[in-house]
């Protein structure tokens, strides 16, 4: 596992936490932040591979979770249920062995026997809201996002769709 | 031109609320010479603070101020409405449709149903017919008047596609209040897809950039944003005197009026009646009969998802394009009166992925599925309910919001004409997808209510309502209620245009009243 001190001596202003299968980048004003909220390096990596769990998408930039965490992180420094919620969470996977040194599949079976508690139901609420309002999963997912910047989509295909049945004694789409 | 009124300055009319009805009705009594004072409790954004970002705008619009739901209702959440300058107009889909004539007299068409308060409304169809074409022409209607249709989009030619092979007639683009060209000083829609985030091009109509400048042109109106009213005065007469407001300072105002017309959304109109109580009206103004808050509806209402074997890219253009009338009819053959609609409706992937989760839980099955956004196809139905007194706002018994205002409950719960109807329109839905192939379809879990309607319903008579049918409140002279409260059923079409319809005719009475010194 990686220690606090280990992370902090990462270049210039940007933290890296490195992991098995994660390499997550938080800036510096990001984790000052979230230090604030005191969350252990421990802590923050095990709900960023919680987070890679509940939307594994295979493609998709681990940063993208691990912005998502430090987003969560940071909205919980002012609640402390919120904080309570994501700290008691990890402490009881953790209850019997370290959640984090498990295999892939005992995580999941681990997360799997623990989705009707509160810490997971509400983790799986903000996971959605963070990764899906991210546009490198827009980008991902085929969602285009902002449509302004390149004027609307009436010259960018709104109405391209071209595997549609004609539909009988009809020769050509709608008005 | 802006004009400022004193708040000792008794001859104005005060509209609550600057969204479809208020909007509306401020400007055409200001057109008109009279002066109004518009109070609105959310804030005035400019269209340059508009931004493509449905979260983003969601935040800035919506009223986030507490309520409670019971019944069918989202405990939290039970209704979804705007606070801000515009009201639900920045946010809206502009589908208007016209409320059809059978279903104007619903207690003759439908007869006798148990448990529901059925009624015909108190007006003739021919004089609402001649609102809605007045109505129409302001907001700029496509398909109507000398604005052409809008063109389809993926989304919809799917659904119209689906819905030719089970053997539905072709279907136009929806009468939407969205230019298809540049009108009105507004740009023609460029098919953004961001309806709901405030529209940059202004081509979607919202009171925001429309009516509320119209009326700070004629130096007869003056917006007051940031102005949440708590209460309202009345006489020993009878009649309102002033109403009392919190403004951005948090200060408590008195404004006095001659007339006051409250346009809140159905649910804070009921709520601001009920929490002005005064001498004549403990209960609450014009609540003698305790009518005020009941027969609540919100439309019978549903989401639907289809994941198809090609492209369909839903968020490319227009959210709401197009809507299929093919079972909007009354037909009790089908086991339920009255009948509904079948919208397109684009969503982001955010808001797919929170209604999969019931369906594909969460890790892998999830995310294969959300991967293929642009395969997906979106729905809403929505359908006639029907008004049942026991549905309704109240005041909460314990719970205040921060201004000090107890907050509303909203209780609600579908009947069997209701569940009758969402399922068969659920059903009807599927099959449009299955016809093309859908991989798969999933129904959503039930959503809060974006249509609000029937809380101080109009009625001929005292007894029967809260409202005259001009919606001047029963034994308050110069009180009227200027939203969808007044609607003594919910027909099966889109709230709004009915809304703008009303307030143009209550307009043209004001001004009558006033001009007869009646008021
Ligand atoms: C997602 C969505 C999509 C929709 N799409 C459509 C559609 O396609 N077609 C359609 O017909 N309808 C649609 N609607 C509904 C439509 O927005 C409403 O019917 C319409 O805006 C109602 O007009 P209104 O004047 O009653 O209320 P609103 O437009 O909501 O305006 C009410 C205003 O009053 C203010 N207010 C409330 N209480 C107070 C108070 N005490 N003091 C001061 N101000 C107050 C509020 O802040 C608000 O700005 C949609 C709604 C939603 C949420
Ligand atoms: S699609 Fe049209 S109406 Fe919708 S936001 Fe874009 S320009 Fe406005």
């Amino acid at each position: 596992m990686t220690s606090r001190r280990e992370v902090l001596r990462g270049a210039g202003g940007m933290i890296t936490l490195v992991l098995a299968n994660t390499a997550c980048t938080f800036d510096k004003a990001e984790s000052e932040e979230i230090n604030a909220a005191a969350f252990s390096d421990h802590q923050l990596l095990t709900l960023t591979q919680i987070l890679q769990h509940i939307l594994p998408h295979a493609a998709l930039d681990s940063a993208v979770y691990a912005d998502a965490v430090a987003a969560i992180a940071r909205q919980s420094i002012n609640s402390g249920n919120k904080h309570k919620l994501l700290v008691e969470g990890v402490a009881a996977l953790d209850a019997s062995t370290i959640w984090l040194d498990a295999g892939a599949s005992a995580q999941v079976a681990a997360l799997k026997a623990a989705e009707k508690t509160p810490f997971f139901l509400s983790l799986q609420q903000v996971a959605i809201e963070q990764v899906y309002r991210d546009d490198r999963t827009w980008q991902l997912v085929g969602y285009e996002g902002e449509a302004i910047k390149f004027g609307g989509y009436l010259n960018r295909g709104f109405n391209d769709i071209d595997w549609l049945p004609s539909a009988p004694g009809q020769s050509e789409s709608v008005e | 031109m802006t004009k400022s009124f004193d708040l000792t300055d008794g001859s104005v009319v005060v509209v609550i609320g600057s969204g479809a009805g208020g909007g509306t009705l401020s400007n055409e009594l200001a057109q008109n010479g009279i002066d109004v004072v518009c109070l609105e409790a959310g804030p005035r954004l400019a269209v340059g603070d508009f931004r493509n970002d449905e979260a983003y705008m969601f935040k800035k619009f919506t009223w986030l101020d507490p309520r409670e739901g019971s019944g069918d209702l989202s405990k939290k959440f039970p209704a979804f409405l705007c606070k801000t300058v515009g009201g639900t107009t920045t946010h809206w889909t502009a589908l208007s449709l016209r409320m059809r004539e059978h279903e104007m007299r619903a207690r003759s068409t439908y007869g006798e149903i148990e448990g529901a308060a059925l009624t015909d409304w108190p007006l003739g169809y021919e004089e609402l017919s001649h609102y809605y074409a007045m109505a129409e022409d302001k907001m700029g209607v496509a398909g109507t008047h000398d604005m052409p249709r809008l063109p389809a989009n993926n989304h919809f030619m799917l659904m119209n596609a689906g819905a030719m092979q089970l053997g539905y007639p072709n279907a136009p683009t929806a009468n939407l209040a969205i230019n298809s060209i540049s009108r009105d000083g507004r740009a023609p829609c460029q098919q953004l897809g961001f309806c709901k985030s405030g529209c940059l091009m202004q081509a979607k109509w919202s009171t925001l950039y429309t009516e509320i400048p119209k009326a700070e042109s004629t130096g007869h109106f003056e917006l007051r944003p940031e102005s949440m009213v708590v209460n309202i005065e009345q006489g020993a007469d009878g009649r309102v005197t002033s109403v009392i407001y919190e403004d951005s300072n948090g200060d408590l105002v008195r404004q006095k009026a001659r007339a006051v017309a409250i346009a809140g959304n159905a649910i804070e109109t009921a709520r601001l009646m009920l929490n002005s109580k005064t001498k004549q009206c403990p209960d609450g103004l014009g609540n003698q009969n305790g009518l005020v808050g009941r027969y609540y509806m919100r439309h019978v209402f549903g989401r639907i998802a289809a994941l198809m074997p090609g492209k369909v890219n839903m968020h490319r253009g227009i959210i709401q394009a197009g809507s299929l009338e093919h079972e909007a009819h009354h037909d009790p053959k089908r086991g339920f009166a009255s009948g509904y609609h079948i919208e397109v409706a684009a969503m982001t992937p955010e808001t797919l992925a929170r209604n999969l989760l019931a369906h594909e839980g969460w890790g892998s099955r999830l995310t294969d599925v959300i991967e293929q956004y642009a395969y997906f196809a979106g729905a809403i139905i929505c359908g006639e309910d029907l008004p049942r007194s026991s549905n309704r706002v109240t005041l909460h018994t314990d719970r205040k919001d921060r201004y000090g205002q107890p907050i509303a409950h909203v209780h609600y719960e579908y009947d069997d004409n209701g569940n009758a109807m969402h399922e068969h329109a659920m059903r009807t839905t599927e099959n449009i997808y299955q016809a093309l192939d859908a991989k798969k379809t999933y129904r959503f879990p039930a959503s809060s209510a974006t249509h609000n309607l029937g809380t101080a319903r109009m009625a001929l008579q005292e007894a029967d309502g809260v409202c005259d049918p001009h919606g001047q409140v029963f034994g308050v002279p110069n009180l009227y209620v200027s939203d969808g409260s007044v609607f003594p059923t919910a027909m099966t079409a889109n709230p709004t245009l009915t809304i703008v319809a009303l307030a143009m005719r209550q307009a043209v009475h004001l001004k009558q009243q006033m001009s007869g010194r009646v008021l």
